[in-house]
């Protein structure tokens, strides 16, 4: 098998793309300070996710990866423009409202300080459920079958202390999209494995989305980025260019 | 590993550890504040001891005045002529009665300290000071000379408002000119009576002050040499009561060493909370421990420099801590005198009292950083750098610890009822210590345990639970020092509630609802008041008489005490008065009854006062009133005088007819007021409660109560303002997961409702255990009492308190980001 | 090494002729002008002799890419740039090195477009960027749809590939960090 030939393999289609955007960004701008200090983190950024889709943003440090995805997850405000998460615009909704949003909808996964030390692997997947409250012995049986999906079913009452980096990142996944949860947002959640672990984390993510979950992933690691359907590219706070895998470059 | 630490490698280090004070200034200040206000505490608080408390000399004069012995009467004539007998030549003599006395006006009656003497035992024919010259001094106008003349303390002449030229009513006899003020010079507020003696202080009644020639030689040369400590052996042998003036002066320093030994406490859990927040700081800084292993540095150095910055900071705060103490006095220094109401010795600053302090906190701080530091510098290097935490053991090692020393608390508190007195103390001291330190030690292992136990608790309370146990050493010196303030409140409280218990033995004067109403207009008086303030009843007291003598009743036991006394008499009213509100039956039929008798009789002995004529008794029963008083412990209906041919007339020690107000709810002081605002309008008529006779001792225990929660609060706050550096991750994380701001506020009040509720109850056996042991330990028999209702609030509402403050301070908004590096 | 480079290869004729286009671009030059700013470009690391140079030079010409004033001896005349020229270069920067040929091309072609003070360079580092991710993409697809239990041969020549368009991105990163660090400093 030569390159060539590689490079012309068939693969296998994506999903459809439904027309209505799990998270869309309109213009959205982050100015940190004021005047002759102002320092523009992000933006004007203008961006759609559809359901289903694994999307990576990569860019180097100070591009705006990191303010992009605190916007998307109401962590942070846009200083001008929109962001909509299921149509809704975020910046109408009461910081209740957010909460409410970031426990029903977004999950986020980071580099590390992932999982509440105090809790057990089972406790910290059930959290956004009881959070929501949702009984804990109901809360505590979805868990334990969220946690199963990613292979973690015996570790349940482990607590992460006793857990390795991979299997923490699992289960801060699993714990991303327990109940309702479907849209993910990863900051660089493979930045403290080693490659063959990260490969393991990049495949769940890839499942996940295969369910119709939709994953937005922060990196700077090209061979990760690599396993997304679109891999946005930051500079300066701007998106200069965006590939698509060659699939759903295909469509029309 | 032992090496030698050079001076230059240890200089570097403890330049690391300087610059690691001021990378965590705040970390670094609540250490600095922990030792600086025990420090302060003690400086303070020694020097105000000594300002406002008498030296050797005042103790000396209080006691004789100018005199060399102070001889108590027996009562008997014969006695006196024998010590008069017994003096040598060219003593002096100067017999003085110190006594109770009551002074009132109209509306009022006071009690005062009575000095019965004549002018001469204050100032000498010759203007020189009497003998008597400190116990009392005369402070305006002239001293008495007669029976009709009175000098008054200001305190008093301004409560009865009185000046001299005016009059007013003493005990015995008619009205008396006022005609100077006197002072106690070390009791300023002291209500004082002088007169000159009546005949009710006849010589045998007298003390006796005895003024020594200087040059008297001792009688015998074998003895100490001391001419006034033979004569009061000498004395003491025939059976008198002698108080030499070395006696008076030896002051107890009873004070200044309660001020050392709270201090010292204070200093205890300050330790505690530093060793916390030294292990914190260590934790946080275990990878660069390791860089410093890892560049050559030994454990030993690292040790030492830890020790040496915590040395140097607590030498500052030791220091700042003596300038806010002796600052703190000065400024209060202007006040003292109205405050303690003696003249105040100079102010001072002692070097040695400063440098004791410092050297205390010192001691405290390095102590506190020895474990912590040990524990960081032997961590493996490569252990260090990893960044993780050390796999921990189980704490039972700790748990053993502790329940040996709970162990040997108790077997030093049975020590504490010995008969020995060097056994005693130590089992009075080194008990509650033992105790506190036992059930502190547990504190890890309860930790560890409770936190394997949290899975069904609500989320807040699960996090605080078993963060508390994956940090349990550090929280466990936190619980530690909770538990030692909490167990001297609940110390203190049990002593209330035994004293309180032990003091409802005693007859109080009167009901807490009553009014005596005493004078002339007392009937007036009496209907005026019942119309103006809700009341129950008023009722005259009168007392049954017989022969021209009011009728003594004395139960048949033989054992004290015994409740004689005379017989009230009067219908309804009056035994609504006295609270007997079911006995008007047995009334009626023509009983006696005995009002709350203070122990078993089969028969009444009745005779007449004075001349001891025998009397049939009547059928009697007990009654219970609820509240014990004094007098009257009899009381009969007014139809049994007819049939045993009875009289009525005043109580004795009166000479009219008081009557009895029983008011609707117990007298409060504004109440009391009022009251005496109303009967001042009848001459010479006064009012008396049960208010006026109240102990002191309560409000002092209830303020030292109060002082230990607070410092327990205190110190739990300052045990959450470390934590909460620790759980800032937890909280973003919550955060991001979209937990309701009502969430994080409850998950930082948890882990501070935790530690305090933790430390609370186990404040409570520490506590009860050191009570036990003082309780056990007083000379006179007090039965110990659990006093439920306060060990209620220390564990309910302590932690509760501490808890909703939590909440209220609570953050809420630290909307970070994690990990947000792009 | 220069006995790296296959000098006759019909890739290496192309990067000769469109890095000569590149120099012209910046300001006319005369043959040995060109190969001496072609050999800096490069480090020394890609010798040129006459024969190539103006070889190259008269394709160019012939091809209606480059002109000169008539008259001078070959060796002596300046060149410059025709519209045509432009385009040709314009489209040599815009297509990304197709990953089929050598990827020392895209070495070359980036230090030319430095050397020749490519204004854009950061586009055409992220054209190269996006193209080479597109490729890493399909890789990955690749091999995401591989069995774990293929072919060992398959498995590894697909690794191979992966690492290689992935250090071809970190290539182009570096490229981008080194050329920010180097303005800052001449702002600076």
């Amino acid at each position: 098998m030569t390159p060539h030939e590689i490079a012309t393999i068939e693969t296998s289609p994506a999903p459809a793309r439904p027309s209505a955007p799990t998270l869309s960004l309109v213009d959205a701008q982050r100015v940190h300070g004021e005047g002759a200090q102002a320092v523009r983190a992000l933006g004007p950024v203008t961006l759609s996710i559809f359901p289903g889709e694994l999307v990576a943003v990569m860019g180097p440090s100070g591009s705006g990866k990191s303010t992009l995805l605190s916007l998307a997850g109401a962590l942070d405000q846009p200083t001008e423009g929109e962001v909509f998460i299921e149509g809704l615009n975020l910046a109408l909704l009461s910081m209740a409202e957010l909460a409410a949003l970031r426990r029903r909808v977004v999950g986020f996964v980071f580099q590390d300080l992932n999982l509440l030390p105090g809790l057990t692997a089972l406790e910290n997947v059930a959290l956004p459920l009881e959070l929501d409250g949702c009984p804990l012995g109901e809360a505590r049986a979805r868990a334990h079958r969220e946690l199963a999906q990613v292979g973690l079913g015996r570790l349940a009452h482990r607590f992460p202390e006793n857990l390795s980096g991979g299997e923490q990142q699992r289960v801060a996944i699993a714990r991303a999209f327990i109940g309702p949860r479907h849209l993910l947002l990863a900051d660089e959640p493979t930045g403290a494995l080693d490659s063959v672990t990260g490969e393991t984390v990049m495949r769940l993510l890839k499942d996940q989305c295969a369910r119709g979950r939709t994953v937005v992933l922060v990196t700077h690691d090209a061979a990760h980025a690599a396993w997304a359907d679109r891999v946005i590219f930051l500079r300066d706070g701007k998106i200069v260019d965006e590939t698509t895998s060659a699939a759903t470059q295909n469509l029309p | 590993m032992r090496s030698t630490l050079s001076p230059g490698a240890l200089r570097a280090l403890v330049r690391v550890e300087w610059r690691q004070l001021w990378l965590h200034r705040s970390r670094s200040l609540l250490v600095l504040l922990l030792i600086t206000l025990p420090v302060a505490a003690i400086v303070g608080g020694s020097s105000l001891v000594r300002i406002t408390q008498p030296g050797p000399e005042q103790r000396a004069a209080q006691a004789m005045g100018r005199a060399d012995l102070r001889v108590d009467s027996s009562g008997r004539w014969e006695d006196v002529e024998r010590i008069r007998a017994a003096l040598p030549e060219g003593a002096t003599v100067q017999p003085i009665f110190e006594g109770l006395e009551r002074v009132s006006v109209s509306g009022r009656r006071l009690r005062a300290r009575l000095f019965a003497l004549e002018p001469a035992a204050l100032i000498a024919p010759d203007d020189t000071p009497g003998l008597a010259a400190g116990l009392v001094q005369l402070t305006a106008g002239q001293l008495p000379t007669n029976a009709g003349e009175v000098a008054l303390s200001p305190v008093l002449l301004a409560d009865l408002d009185r000046t001299i030229g005016e009059t007013v009513n003493l005990q015995y006899g008619a009205s008396r000119t006022i005609t100077g003020t006197v002072v106690a010079p070390e009791e300023l507020d002291l209500p004082v009576v002088v007169r000159v003696p009546a005949w009710a202080e006849h010589p045998g009644r007298h003390s006796l002050l005895v003024d020594l020639p200087a040059d008297l030689p001792a009688v015998d040369p074998q003895s100490s040499g001391n001419a006034a400590e033979e004569l009061a052996s000498a004395l003491r042998e025939a059976g008198d009561t002698v108080q030499t003036r070395v006696e008076a002066s030896a002051g107890d320093d009873a004070i200044t060493g309660a001020v050392f030994a709270l201090g010292i406490i204070g200093l205890f859990e300050a330790a505690l909370v530093i060793s916390a927040a030294f292990a914190v700081g260590l934790r946080r800084r275990q990878v660069e421990i390791g860089l410093l292993g890892s560049a050559g540095a030994t454990a030993g150095g690292i040790t030492a420099a830890l020790l040496v910055s915590a040395a140097i900071q607590a030498l500052l705060a030791g220091l700042a801590g003596t300038l806010l103490g002796y600052l703190g006095v000065a400024t209060v220094y202007p006040y003292l005198d109205g405050w303690t109401h003696r003249i105040s010795a100079p102010f001072e600053i002692l070097p040695l009292q400063a440098a004791a302090a410092i050297f205390l906190g010192v001691v405290a701080a390095v102590a506190a950083a020895v474990l912590p530091a040990r524990s960081a510098a032997r961590m493996p290097i490569r252990q260090a750098l990893s960044g993780r935490r050390p796999t921990r053991h189980r704490s039972h090692k700790w748990l053993r610890v502790g329940l040996a020393m709970v162990t040997a608390g108790l077997v030093l508190l049975v020590l504490a009822s010995h008969e020995h007195t060097l056994l005693r103390a130590l089992g009075v001291v080194l008990g509650p210590i033992f105790g506190i330190i036992g059930f502190g030690a547990c504190a890890p292992w309860l930790l560890e345990w409770s936190a394997r136990r949290a899975a069904p608790l609500p989320l807040a309370w699960r996090l605080a639970v078993r963060d508390a146990g994956r940090f349990r050493e550090r929280n466990g010196a936190v619980v530690t020092a909770v538990l030692a303030g909490m167990a001297m409140s609940v110390t203190f409280a049990s002593l209330v509630a035994s004293l309180e218990d032990a003091m409802a033995a005693f007859p109080t004067v009167y009901r807490s609802d009553q009014l005596l109403i005493e004078g002339p207009g007392a009937e007036e008086a009496a209907s005026a008041i019942a119309e103006r303030i809700p009341t129950l009843v008023t009722a005259p007291l009168r007392a049954v008489y017989t022969h021209g003598e009011p009728v003594r009743v004395r139960p048949d036991g033989e054992e004290a005490p015994r409740r004689g006394g005379w017989i009230a008499v009067g219908d309804e009213r009056l035994a609504r008065a006295l609270g007997a509100d079911g006995g008007q039956a047995a009334l009626r039929q023509g009983r006696l009854l005995a009002l709350d008798p203070m122990q078993d009789f089969t028969t009444l002995e009745l005779t007449s006062w004075v001349s001891g004529h025998a009397v049939e008794s009547p059928v009697f029963e007990s009654f219970t009133t609820g509240q014990l008083v004094r007098e009257p412990a009899y009381l009969i209906g007014a139809g049994a005088l007819g049939r045993y041919g009875w009289e009525t007339g005043p109580p004795p020690r009166s000479s009219l007819i008081p009557w009895l107000v029983r008011t609707a709810k117990p007298v409060t002081p504004e109440l009391l007021e009022h009251v005496r605002r109303l009967a001042s309008q009848f001459a010479r008529t006064s009012v008396d409660a049960e208010l006026l006779y109240g102990n002191k001792f309560r409000k002092f225990f209830i303020a030292v109560t109060i002082i230990c929660a607070l410092t327990g609060i205190l110190i739990v706050i300052a045990a959450t303002a470390l934590s909460a550096a620790e759980s800032a991750p937890d909280e973003r994380a919550l955060h991001t997961l979209g937990a309701a701001p009502r969430v994080l506020r409850s998950h930082f009040a948890s882990r501070a409702g935790y530690l305090a509720l933790l430390g609370c109850c186990l404040a409570v056996p520490a506590g009860l255990l050191a009570a036990a042991a003082l309780a056990g330990a007083v000379n006179f028999t007090l039965d110990f009492v659990v006093p439920w209702r306060d060990l209620l609030v220390i564990v309910v509402g302590l932690p509760s308190i501490v808890y909703a403050g939590a909440w209220l301070f609570a953050r809420t908004r630290g909307q970070h980001f994690v990990g947000s590096r792009g | 090494m220069p006995g790296d480079f296959e000098l006759h290869s019909r890739t290496n004729i192309m990067i000769i002729r469109n890095s000569f286009l590149a120099f012209l671009s910046s300001q006319p030059n005369h043959g040995y002008g060109l190969k001496s700013s072609f050999e800096a470009s490069t480090g020394g690391a890609w010798r040129l002799n006459a024969g190539q140079v103006y070889t190259t030079l008269s394709r160019l010409e012939r091809d209606g890419l480059i002109e000169a004033d008539d008259g001078d001896a070959p060796e002596r005349r300046a060149w410059q740039l025709t519209h045509q020229g432009q385009r040709a270069l314009a489209d040599w920067y815009d297509t990304p090195v197709d990953n089929r040929s050598t990827r020392d091309e895209l070495v070359i072609k980036v230090l030319v477009a430095i050397a020749a003070g490519e204004p854009d360079i950061q586009r055409v580092l992220q054209t190269q960027r996006s193209a080479t991710m597109r490729r890493l993409q399909e890789l990955t697809r690749h091999k995401i749809a591989t069995p774990t239990n293929s072919e060992l041969p398959d498995l590894l020549l697909l690794d191979a590939m992966i690492l290689r368009a992935e250090s071809e991105i970190r290539w182009l990163d570096q490229c981008e960090q080194r050329l920010q660090a180097s303005w800052q400093g001449a702002s600076a």
